[in-house]
This record gives C-alpha cells, sequence and structure tokens, in this order.
C-alpha cells in the first residue's frame, strides 16, 4: 500500500497567480522600492470603451511601477487578465511602450534600467482594435530597443497566459518565465476552433490545451527559459537572478537559423504528439518545484 | 452460452427475448455511474416487439433514455433526477410520448423497489465479473446491490454488464447466485466526475460565508458530523478547515464524521488531521489510489479498493449526522428552495434526503440537542438543515424571489404537487454572503420571514427587510451578520483557502490523486 | 473581404522588382528580390499564397512558421552584410520594401505545437533590428493587413504606405469573427464604427489615427497602369529619403499630426508617466 507523502513547504507557499495586479508587481521590488506611475488616481482610461457600453477601468488593467530589484534599477509592468481578459487597449498599450522607452532613455544615459512585463493577457482588446494592434507593434520595438542595454522579463504566470500578439512581445523578450499554469500561444484554442474548425482543434480538451501552451511543455521545447512553481519567492529569486544576470548573449527571436532548421525537420503530413516536439536538452526534468520532490519522496519510499 | 456468460453480440436478442412488454424494467443509472452498454442496447431491440416499458432510473443522464420513449419501446418513467436531459425530458411530457408515475429522492425510489415497483428485470453494471457470475462492483458500488436484490429475489432477472470477465475478483459485492446474466461490454461502464469542484473557481464571497459556516454554524452548534452538497460553497468550507478552522483551534472539536463522496477538496482536511472517518454513497473518478492509501478514515474492502453504497449512506446521511448543509438555486420567503428553473424538469437527487429533519431520530448529540428552541419536558432535538445561498446569481438574477419557478413547472407538468426540493420548515439555518438567519430560533411564519429578508440582501425578499427590525433580530440572536460572530470581511480572500488549485490537491495528496484531464490546467 | 488574397501582393512584388520567383531554398510563398528603387538598391519582400503549402493553415497568404523564418533569415542577411566594415567605413543600410497582402497568422494547431509566436516573433525582430540599424524600413499596403501576419510582415516599419482603396483592409480581426467575440451583429460592429475610428474598416479611417505615412492614390491596385506604379515608386522613394533622416523608432506614429486628435490619451500617457518617472 503507497502512503501519503506530501510536501508541507510546497503546499504552504504563497502564490503568485492569487495577487492582485498591482500586488504582483509590488511583491517584486526590493522591500519600500516600488512606486506606482500614472496610478488610478491619475484616472486615464480608454477613452473608447464607454462609447461602447463598456465601463472603462482607473488604471486601464494595467499597473506600471519603478523601484528597485535586486538593488539595480528596474519597472515593472502588470496586467489584470480580469479586465477586459488583460486586453491591450490605446492606454494600457501606451503604459507600457512609455515605461520601456524611459527604462532604454534612462539605460542609454548610463542607467541600466530592466524591465520585468507580468503578462495575463489575450492580446489586443478587440473593442480598440487597431490602436491596440498599433500599440502591441510599438510595444515589440521598444523591447527590441531596451533588451540591447537592460534585460526585458517575460512573466507568464496565470492561466490567463499570454495570447495573440502579446506572444510577440514574450517572443522578443530578453527572458521567459512560466509557471505549469501559465500558457504561451500566437492563437488560443478558441481562436483554432473557431477559425479552423473543432477537428482542428478542441477547445474544451484542456488537457490538450496545455500539453501544447502550457509553461511544462514551453520549458521542455527551449521556448522558455525557466520553469516556476506558483510561489510568490521562486518569482521574486527568479527576476532577481535575471536581473543581475544581465542581457544575454543572444536572444531567442533572433536565433532565426536555429529555429528555421528545426521547422524544415518537422513532417506536418503526419499527426504530431506536442511532447515529440520539443528541441531542448533541458526537456528530461524541470529543475525546480515539487514534481520532482514527490517523485525523489516517491522512489525512496518504493525502495 | 458459458455458466451465466452471454456473448455481447446476443445481448440484443436476449433483451428482446428476456423482457415482456408493459415489463417494469430498472435500467441502472445514477448521477455517477451509468450500465450504458445495456441501455444503448436496449434502444436495439425492434420496438414491434417490446412496447411500453415502465422504466424505473434514478437518473435520466444520458440520451438514449429518452430515445427508448420516442421509439416507443418504453412509455412511463419513475425517476429522481434528471439534470442533463431536463429540457428535453420537459418537451416529451408535452408532447404526450412520455408518462410520469413521480419524481423520487434516491432512496425513496430504492424503497418503493421493495414495495409498489417491484422490478421484473434489472439492468446493471460492474467492473469485474468471475465465471460464476460473482460481481466485483468496486469503488463505485452504488446503488447495484439495492437494485439486485429487489429483483433477485422476486423472481426478476438480472443482467450485469462488466467492464471485465476474469478468473478471479479482488472481492466478491455480489453474489453469483443473485446474477442471471453476465456480459461483456464494448467499453468501460460511464462514469462522472459529479463531486470535483476546481479550487481556483472558489470566489471571495464563498469563502466569507464558509467562514461564517464554520464560526456561526459548526462551532457554535458543536456540529461533529455532516453531509456536504456538491456547490463552490461547499467545496470552500472543505478547504477552510484546515487554515481558518486551524486558526481558531477547531481542530478535533468539529467536522469529525462525514457521510460524503470522497471530494478531491477534502483532501487537505483529511491529510491534516481533521476527519475521522468518511462513508461514501459512490467514488469520484481519480481519488481510487488516494482512497486506497488511506483504509483509516474510508470504507474499503480487503482488496484495498473503496467500497460504497448509496442507500446506507443516504440512510446514514439521514439518522446518523448532525448537519447537512447545501446550496440552491432559488429560495422564496418562506425558505423553500428548488433547483427547478423554467422549462427544465430536474428532479431532485439525494438533497431533499439529506436535507430533512428525520423525526425517527432517538440518538442525541450535542449539535442535535442544541436545536432545541423551546423549552417543555418532551422536547425534541432537530437535525440542522443548512441553506447556502449568493443573493444573486452571476448575470443579476436574484436567487431569493417571491415565486419559485418550481411552482409553474409542476402546474405546466401536471404534476399534483410543486417540484420543491427542501422545504422551508425544515431548513434551519440560511447563510448568504450578508449573514446567517437562525430561521428554527424563530417564534412563527412572520418572525422567520423577517429573518430571511435580513440576509437576502437587495433582492425582492430582501427589500423588505426593515432595519429596526433587523436590529432586533441580531439582538436576539436570530439574525448574524459577519462583525456578530468574529468574521472579518477583509480577512475572506482566496489566500486562505488549503488548496487554491487541482494541482495543490494533487500535491496535498502526494500524487495519489489523478484528476480527470478536462480539470487539468498544468 | 470576399475577395481573395495574393493577387495584389503578387503584381506588386511583379512591377516593382520585375521578378515572380522566390530565391533558392526558400518556400513559394515567400516572394523576395533586390530591386532599384530611386537611387538606393532596396530588398522587397513579400508574402502569397501557397496551395501547396507544407502547412495546410498557411495555404492562402497566411503568414505561417515558414513564411515568418524565411522573412526573418532574408532580413537579417542583408542586416549583416550592411554592418560597418572593419575598418570603419560606414555602409549605405539599403533599405527594406514589405509588400503586404496577408490574411492574417496561420490559425493551425501545429503552428502553435511549433511555437508559431517565437516565429513571429523573429520576423518582427528582424524588421525592427534593420530599422534601429539604421535601414530604411518601408511597407506597401497593398491588400489586407490582418492581426499577427500584420505585426509579423509590415508593422515594424519606419513609414507606412498604403492604398486608398475599398478592398485595403488594417485590422487587428476580420469584421465576421470580431463581431461574434464582441458579442454584436455584423450592422451593430458598422454602425459602432462610424463613430470610434479604430473600429473602423475602412483604410481611410484608419489613415484618421495618424499611424500612416501616406495614403497613395490606386485605383486599379490588381492591374496597376504605368503611371500609377511610378506614383508608387516616387512614393516609396520619398519615404526612403524622410526615414533616413528621421528617428529609428516608431515616435511619428503618436507624434504625427493625425496623432494629436487620434491618440489624445497615448499622448497623456506618454506625458504622464515622463512626469512621474523622476519625482
Amino acid at each position: 500500500m503507497r502512503e501519503v507523502i506530501f510536501s508541507r513547504e510546497y503546499l504552504q507557499r504563497r502564490s503568485f497567480i492569487e495577487l492582485s495586479a498591482r500586488d504582483r508587481a509590488e511583491s517584486l521590488f526590493d522591500s519600500g522600492t516600488g512606486r506606482e506611475l500614472a496610478g488610478p488616481f491619475d484616472r486615464i482610461e480608454s477613452p473608447w470603451l464607454a462609447m461602447q457600453g463598456v465601463t472603462p477601468q482607473a488604471d486601464d488593467g494595467c499597473i506600471v511601477m519603478r523601484g528597485t530589484i535586486a538593488g539595480q534599477r528596474a519597472v515593472v509592468i502588470a496586467f489584470n487578465g480580469a479586465f477586459q481578459g488583460g486586453g491591450i487597449g490605446e492606454v494600457s498599450g501606451a503604459k507600457l511602450t512609455t515605461a520601456l522607452d524611459l527604462a532604454c532613455r534612462d539605460s542609454e544615459n548610463g542607467q541600466p534600467t530592466s524591465a520585468v512585463l507580468l503578462l495575463e493577457t489575450g492580446g489586443v482588446r478587440l473593442q480598440e482594435a487597431n490602436l491596440g494592434l498599433a500599440a502591441v507593434a510599438e510595444i515589440i520595438s521598444s523591447i527590441i530597443a531596451l533588451r540591447r542595454y537592460a534585460p526585458v522579463i517575460s512573466v507568464i504566470a496565470g492561466p490567463v497566459g499570454c495570447f495573440g500578439g502579446m506572444s510577440l512581445t514574450a517572443g522578443v523578450s530578453s527572458y521567459i518565465v512560466m509557471t505549469p499554469e501559465g500558457r504561451l500561444g500566437l492563437n488560443g484554442p478558441e481562436v483554432i476552433e473557431e477559425e479552423s474548425g473543432v477537428e482542428e482543434f478542441d477547445a474544451s480538451d484542456r488537457a490538450l490545451t496545455w500539453s501544447i501552451y502550457g509553461g511544462q511543455q514551453r520549458y521542455n521545447q527551449g521556448l522558455v527559459d525557466i520553469l516556476v512553481d506558483d510561489d510568490i519567492d521562486q518569482v521574486i529569486k527568479t527576476v532577481q537572478e535575471l536581473i543581475t544576470k544581465g542581457v544575454p548573449p543572444r536572444n531567442r527571436s533572433e536565433q532565426v537559423d536555429v529555429y528555421r532548421s528545426h521547422i524544415a525537420a518537422l513532417d506536418p503530413s503526419t499527426k504530431w504528439n506536442p511532447a515529440d516536439v520539443s528541441w531542448s536538452a533541458a526537456s528530461l526534468a524541470r529543475p525546480i518545484g515539487r514534481n520532482q520532490e514527490v517523485a525523489s519522496n516517491e522512489e525512496e519510499h518504493n525502495q | 452460452m458459458k455458466g451465466p456468460i452471454l456473448p455481447p453480440e446476443k445481448i440484443v436478442d436476449a433483451l428482446e427475448r428476456l423482457i415482456k412488454s408493459h415489463d417494469r424494467v430498472v435500467l441502472e443509472g445514477d448521477n455517477q455511474k451509468q450500465a450504458d452498454f445495456l441501455s444503448r442496447s436496449l434502444v436495439k431491440v425492434d420496438p414491434k416487439r417490446l412496447q411500453d416499458l415502465h422504466l424505473i432510473i434514478s437518473s435520466i443522464s444520458r440520451p438514449e433514455h429518452l430515445t427508448l420513449f420516442e421509439l416507443g419501446i418504453a412509455k412511463k418513467v419513475d425517476f429522481s433526477f434528471a439534470g442533463p436531459q431536463s429540457l428535453r425530458l420537459a418537451q416529451l411530457l408535452e408532447d404526450g410520448k412520455i408518462e410520469v408515475g413521480a419524481i423520487h429522492t434516491y432512496v425513496e425510489l430504492y424503497a418503493r423497489l421493495l414495495i409498489d415497483l417491484i422490478p421484473d428485470v434489472v439492468l446493471v453494471c460492474a467492473e469485474q465479473a468471475d465465471e460464476q457470475g460473482n460481481l466485483y462492483t468496486g469503488p463505485n458500488t452504488e446503488d447495484t446491490p439495492v437494485i439486485v436484490e429487489a429483483a433477485a429475489f422476486h423472481d426478476g432477472i438480472v443482467i450485469a454488464q462488466v467492464n471485465q470477465i476474469t478468473g478471479s475478483l479482488p472481492r466478491v459485492d455480489i453474489p453469483g447466485s443473485w446474477i442471471d446474466l453476465v456480459v461483456q461490454a464494448d467499453r468501460p461502464f460511464a462514469l462522472e466526475p459529479l463531486f470535483t469542484r476546481d479550487p481556483r473557481k472558489i470566489d471571495d464571497l464563498q469563502i466569507l460565508m464558509g467562514m461564517m459556516v464554520i464560526r456561526g454554524i459548526y462551532e457554535r452548534h458543536n456540529v461533529q458530523s455532516l453531509n456536504h452538497g456538491i456547490g463552490f460553497g461547499t467545496a470552500a468550507i472543505e478547504l477552510l478547515l484546515p487554515t481558518y478552522g486551524e486558526s481558531l483551534g477547531l481542530k478535533g472539536k468539529i467536522c469529525q464524521h462525514w457521510a460524503l463522496n470522497p471530494h478531491p477538496t477534502l483532501i487537505p482536511a483529511i491529510e491534516s488531521g481533521w476527519v475521522k472517518s468518511v462513508h461514501c454513497f459512490g467514488s469520484e473518478v481519480g481519488m481510487d489510489d488516494y482512497i486506497a492509501a488511506r483504509p483509516d478514515i474510508f470504507f474499503t474492502g480487503r482488496d484495498g479498493r473503496l467500497r460504497s453504497n448509496r442507500v446506507l449512506c443516504q440512510l446514514a446521511g439521514q439518522y446518523a449526522v448532525d448537519a447537512f448543509i447545501g446550496s440552491t438555486l432559488q429560495m422564496d420567503g418562506d425558505a423553500n428552495s428548488s433547483t427547478v428553473t423554467k422549462g427544465r424538469l430536474a428532479g431532485f437527487g439525494g438533497a431533499p434526503n439529506m436535507g430533512h429533519d428525520p423525526h425517527g431520530r432517538r440518538h442525541t448529540s450535542p449539535a442535535w440537542l442544541d436545536l432545541i428552541s423551546s423549552p417543555g419536558p418532551v422536547a425534541r432535538g432537530r437535525k440542522l438543515v443548512v441553506q447556502v445561498v449568493e443573493t444573486f446569481h452571476s448575470g443579476a438574477s436574484p436567487a431569493f424571489v417571491e415565486t419559485l419557478d418550481a411552482v409553474a413547472v409542476g402546474q405546466k407538468a401536471g404534476m399534483p404537487i410543486a417540484p420543491v426540493m427542501i422545504y422551508g420548515d425544515d431548513v434551519s439555518h440560511v447563510v448568504t454572503e450578508e449573514g446567517i438567519a437562525y430561521l428554527y430560533k424563530a417564534e412563527g411564519q412572520e418572525d422567520r420571514r423577517r429573518a430571511l429578508a435580513a440576509v437576502a440582501g437587495v433582492s425582492p425578499i430582501g427589500l423588505k427587510a426593515k432595519p429596526a427590525e433587523t436590529a432586533a433580530l441580531r439582538k436576539r440572536g436570530i439574525v448574524a451578520y459577519p462583525e456578530d460572530i468574529g468574521v472579518h470581511r477583509l480577512q475572506a480572500n482566496r489566500s486562505l483557502l488549503a488548496a487554491r488549485s487541482m494541482e495543490d490537491l494533487v500535491a496535498w495528496s502526494g500524487g495519489l490523486y489523478t484528476p480527470p484531464p478536462r480539470f487539468k490546467s498544468w | 473581404m470576399s475577395k481573395p488574397t495574393g493577387i495584389r501582393g503578387r503584381v506588386w512584388f511583379k512591377a516593382l522588382t520585375d521578378q515572380e520567383k522566390p530565391m533558392p531554398g526558400d518556400p513559394p510563398s515567400v516572394l523576395v528580390a533586390d530591386a532599384p528603387v530611386g537611387n538606393e538598391n532596396a530588398r522587397l519582400l513579400c508574402v502569397v499564397p501557397d496551395p501547396n503549402s507544407r502547412f495546410p493553415c498557411a495555404s492562402h497568404g497566411e503568414v505561417g512558421l515558414e513564411q515568418a523564418y524565411t522573412l526573418a533569415t532574408r532580413i537579417r542577411e542583408i542586416i549583416k552584410a550592411d554592418t560597418t566594415g572593419s575598418a570603419g567605413n560606414e555602409i549605405k543600410k539599403r533599405p527594406f520594401i514589405a509588400i503586404v497582402d496577408v490574411k492574417s497568422q496561420a490559425y493551425g494547431r501545429r503552428e502553435e505545437i511549433a511555437g508559431i509566436h517565437l516565429a513571429a516573433a523573429a520576423a518582427a525582430d528582424a524588421y525592427a533590428t534593420a530599422r534601429f540599424a539604421g535601414h530604411p524600413v518601408i511597407t506597401l499596403i497593398v491588400g489586407q493587413a490582418i492581426s499577427g501576419g500584420f505585426l509579423t510582415h509590415g508593422y515594424q516599419a519606419n513609414r507606412l504606405l498604403a492604398f486608398a482603396d475599398d478592398d485595403v483592409l488594417i485590422h487587428a480581426m476580420h469584421k465576421e469573427p470580431a463581431a461574434r467575440i464582441t458579442r454584436r451583429t455584423v450592422a451593430q460592429l458598422e454602425s459602432l464604427a462610424k463613430t470610434v475610428t479604430p473600429l473602423s474598416y475602412d483604410v481611410r479611417d484608419y489613415a484618421k489615427l495618424g499611424l500612416l505615412y501616406k495614403l497613395l492614390p490606386v485605383s486599379n491596385p490588381e492591374t496597376p497602369s504605368a503611371d500609377e506604379i511610378s506614383l508608387v515608386r516616387n512614393a516609396i522613394a520619398e519615404a526612403i529619403a524622410d526615414a533616413r533622416i528621421g528617428p529609428t523608432d516608431l515616435r511619428n506614429r503618436f507624434e504625427s499630426e493625425a496623432a494629436q486628435t487620434a491618440r489624445k490619451a497615448t499622448r497623456l500617457i506618454r506625458a504622464r508617466l515622463e512626469e512621474e518617472w523622476n519625482q
């Protein structure tokens, strides 16, 4: 008979996903240094939502905070997945772009300022369609400008995930950090089902969804740098380490030859098992977290 | 044919020969497991040979159940629950294609199998059979024993579908001498994970109500034994015991014995040492290995697997527990409640069995005695029947209404009485996000209505509350708001939950709980 | 919307480069050629339909995995070639011209498994990197420029040019799915778009947002006259010259005259953040 052996330490962890966007941003800064900019009291709301009978929010679902992380200058931009699915509108998009641009300006002037993006977003907010899409293009450009001087770190923690145009912003970041519950992809399952039919993708199949977009799979594939548990302390530690590490020698989205040859080697005439589409040596085991711990406990017990 | 074993390809022929038109046939199917190979076979019989069966089925869950009526193979039905098929059932009734005997609670329907609905043929399911026809029903034994018994000992025919025929069974749940025919199904019987609630979907209001229940009801009345419904509200309570409950020093003092399916959300409370025993109506998909590892808590056989039994657990839930707590879709000003809404004939399932005060109870317990509200030499105690209701549903329709939809639905369906799930006079407590109404303490009908209105928010019922009356009710202890019982609204957030995701539940189980794929988000 | 995409892409690629074949080793759906524009030697890139595409979800003019990585490769090889030599001689950075007629990104399960978001990011990255390195990047929208397809191919340009034509479509999503997802009818969406400019599917309304450099009067985009081709060439040459003297980032999109009205909120946020940044 097997016994129930669990890690109390894992279960007593503090959840990062559960925090509000503001608290998530705040949690990353060295104690007391986080300061919100263009906050809800500035009341810069989306000018387009009310025209369509949608109640706007005073922070437009996007929090910008400045301070220090691991002693270094940093700006954190956090999206609130509960407001309009974290969709990028004119205001939230401009907040992100401007924060990146100011960090870039300081970095160019000899004061490197890193950016951390806490992404909970389905992509462009359809109520602001063309201004949302334009904002995403500007965000991508501003990340590419900043990442030459200081790391831009995308964290995809919660099950809302990061989809649509915003998956490109994750793609051009210096580093991507995910939890197993996070999801990353260009077209979400619902969109593919809508556009290409249920036989192409059954969006109600959660196991299928996470087997493709989930953090564990993206990490196994080498499309994500670090996999963490949904644990505030782990997320903080990881972000601190990456900021200390600085700009990577080569960004993932610059390694065109590598990935182009991976795609050339795939055979689209066969049915794919997501787990087989993997290009990372790190695909065998996750580095952090309890899955490993539980497994080793079980092993011990079986001996 | 060898012994009782029938080759699967002969099943339709066998059904045509063994069942006669107008027979009373029990088709096993509850809210969890379904003898679906037999139901899929029964729709294939020739409607010219077999007509107007009287079907007895606890849960009308599968489309083919109603196809039997469309084809004329069956005419009359007695049942308990029709959740997934409730719309189509209402339509067939309107078209005159189906005749409803009555809508029952589960245990009531089984009781009638022994009195005035004695079956001619029963079609049941099991996991395994041996060549003598002994059955292993395993963790999902559920209703099978009582259905078989009603036929086997009264000249009825018992036909069982099994997932597998094997040389030796892990244990015998039903002896082969009760069984006439065994047939191997084309695929394992259908099983629904009805009792699995994803902690990710529990919200702060449900947590607030859970805290109020723990303080204002479980602690206050010293509730030792209980049954929980399947909503997110009760899942929240289960996940608050090891955290909030522990912080109040209540471990070992409340909630020790349960009549409950193996809810995954109960794992943290079990692993934290809150729970002494759990008897189950049925099992739950993915919980088998975890249950097998906790034979000290669950009822398990020598093979290590759970033995469930719906009738016995229903009985236990009526006579042996201090409290029932569940939720509802609608409640009227007298605390009558129903899950029947317009256009749907859903039935009751087991809730009314749990959700009433059994007058045949004679043993006492501290909680039962604590509900005595009138002095007198022959006063009796009372079971706690608690309803947890948010005053509004998402989409802004009020849960508290002047008249239950059930009244109109009952009239339209020609039912002699409205399909009320739990009658108001059985309800001892109502908990909303506003507070608790201790209805059992109210003096007279008007007092009761005022108490309910005081916690019904801005629903049509709640708008009848008057501040002065409410203040007086709070003073008399008939209504309590969170602050009256030391519950802090600001403390009510998800960080209080012992598990906040399915993944956490798996971790609490040490990896032994394996959730169905549709609940996985990692 | 009912018009098939890809016809215009091919027509304009041919008109501006006098070529119509992909480069050796490239998929048939990506046309790349070097050709003179004005007094510059430019690299032109275009994504076109390929009914026999290896990936079926990228056969009607969508930008898929192969298209995105091919674009990135063909841009990066020029960036590398034009990098300042070891002697420190400044090499004139060649312009890139993206000819855009893309239906969307590829909506497929295989695409997602293989990480199409990274492919799209790699192409956008290559265009932006070229721009920051001093290459003028000019986008000519001749047909559709939708959503992820446009982000991947074209939206990183210094200067955006588009034809003033009813079948030019620049948007975050096609009309029908956008209506469904926002729970409106197409008629409601169209009527809203009359007052909510970013919702509009009309390129003349798009021009009001301040993102475009110029709207070009081309009345026969599928069969252009010699005059029209020469007009477009001149407009591109002018855009290249303008890009060479302007900043390499995208500020022109919110500093333009039209943006002063249409993107007031963007400008307000920029001003406020700048003000509070060092407080």
